[in-house]
């Protein structure tokens, strides 16, 4: 590693140090100003994340939560990769499926979540349907995007050399795009993990959210924080440990 | 020798108005087929029609079938592949697998003098390097039909000798015609068995073999 990159990398450590730093000051404070029966200060949540994390339960909610999340996540963004490179192959299909994504994008969450729980009622299949058609849109927009930026030389490169569309697509489409769909992954993800919660608050006997309101109920205050500590958590998972390193990966020749 | 590519009566309308009209011609295999003319005059709207990327408005265009070779003005090279694996793909996509045709491509890139930087990305190679890389690439799919569209602008007078010298040994070596299009008089003087140039009527004439100099002139005055 070049020095300049040393020491570009030990400013955004020390900066990210002290965001972290900042951000549990705030929260601290806070919770010093706040009743203790709706805020929990930084240790006890920390207190309580090390009781949850030595029971069955913690890992049995956490385990529920994390497979619709997958299950959920995975299916909606292979249906928006999937779209979303047909569409930016065929512009018939974007006219086509432009009403549709127009209406996910637009419709609340919470309004979905409640018609899912009529239509499939409460539980996994539940929290998988919605997840998936909410996260769908945002891959889709996020990989359409993606192809319309795809440099036009490449692809007459490709015509000269007589590619056909599968190498055209794995050699040319697939690593022009992987950034905008990387980033809406990322984007997706988060929102993910917050669909599933919102679901199984609303509507599972376990999960995350399932515990989360049980908390809430029980005004374990401590046990609550700890429950939101861990589906941030679980993004972040998501994000640095699969999304972040899968995308340095794909553009290692951006040097 | 046999016939690679005859344009009949093509002609090529832009919103700006005519860029070619009439353009009738041939060549054969073992020709280079120097294209002159004034900047802008449809020289690389030719070559973009020959190669199939932009079709005619009327004529037709008939190219031997086999493989074709395109050397840009620009590299075109893609940023996320290796030289060598830009080299390799136009052989991946004829059908030969990954590993013999990273194995051709290698031959390619060292007659090119290019052995040292195969594992390189586009971003890592100078512009005269990344142009060889795309010349190695024309060459590595034994074109019937090689189009360069000044190719070597970018490249220094040591490096555009030895390009040149590696089509001449490969058209001498192989049935394949060479079609040339560039701004530099000399080279294309030098570099040509045949001589065409636009005319300000918007067609294509065969000129006689001319120095580089008189080619200048011509080109001036047409």
């Amino acid at each position: 590693m070049a020095p300049s990159s040393i020491a570009t990398h030990i400013k955004r450590l020390v900066f990210t140090a002290l965001g972290i730093i900042f951000f549990l000051a705030v929260w601290h404070v806070l919770a010093k100003v706040m009743p203790r029966t709706v805020m929990a200060s930084p240790l006890d949540t920390f207190r309580a994340l090390v009781v949850l994390m030595g029971s069955a339960m913690f890992w049995r909610h956490l385990g529920d939560t994390f497979q619709r999340l997958a299950a959920g996540f995975g299916l909606g963004a292979a249906t928006g990769c999937v779209l979303g490179t047909v569409a930016g192959l065929r512009k018939e299909v974007r006219y086509i499926l432009e009403p549709f994504r127009w209406f996910l994008m637009s419709v609340p969450a919470v309004v979905v979540v409640v018609i899912a729980m009529l239509w499939f009622g409460m539980g996994s299949l539940m929290t998988v349907a919605i997840t998936a058609v909410l996260v769908a849109p945002i891959v889709y927009v996020g990989t359409m995007r993606g192809m319309d930026t795809v440099d036009v030389s490449y692809l007459e490169t490709a015509v000269v050399y007589r590619f056909g569309i599968p190498l055209t697509l794995r050699h040319i489409y697939v690593p022009a795009i992987t950034s905008h769909v990387v980033s809406s992954l990322v984007v997706a993800a988060g929102m993910s993990v917050r669909i599933v919660i919102l679901a199984e608050v609303l509507g599972a006997s376990s999960g995350i959210g399932h515990a989360l309101s049980l908390a809430g109920t029980n005004l374990d205050i401590p046990g609550l924080f700890a429950w939101v500590f861990v589906s941030t958590a679980l993004v972040a998972m998501i994000e640095y440990g699969l999304l972040r390193p899968v995308e340095r990966w794909v553009t290692r020749w951006r040097t | 020798m046999k016939q690679a590519m005859t344009c009949t009566g093509v002609r090529k309308t832009y919103p700006a108005g005519i860029v070619l009209d009439g353009v009738t011609f041939s060549v054969v295999t073992g020709e280079v087929a120097g294209i002159v003319g004034r900047s802008g005059c449809g020289k690389t709207t030719l070559l973009r029609m020959i190669a199939g990327l932009t079709a005619p408005d009327t004529g037709m265009i008939e190219r031997v079938s086999g493989p074709m070779g395109y050397v840009f003005q620009e590299p075109r090279l893609l940023p996320w592949r290796t030289a060598r694996d830009n080299v390799a793909l136009p052989l991946v996509a004829a059908g030969r697998t990954l590993a013999q045709a990273r194995k051709e491509a290698d031959r390619l890139l060292g007659g090119t003098g290019l052995s040292g930087a195969a594992d390189h990305y586009p971003a890592e190679l100078s512009g005269g390097m990344a142009q060889r890389v795309s010349l190695a690439r024309a060459l590595v799919v034994n074109p019937v039909l090689l189009l360069l569209d000044e190719p070597f602008a970018a490249l220094d007078i040591h490096t555009k000798e030895t390009a040149f010298d590696l089509i001449d040994g490969y058209r001498r070596a192989h049935e394949v015609a060479v079609l040339y299009v560039s701004h530099t008089p000399e080279d294309v003087a030098r570099f040509s068995t045949r001589l065409f140039a636009v005319t300000s009527e918007k067609t294509l004439v065969e000129i006689p073999p001319m120095i580089g100099a008189d080619l200048e002139s011509y080109i001036r005055e047409s």
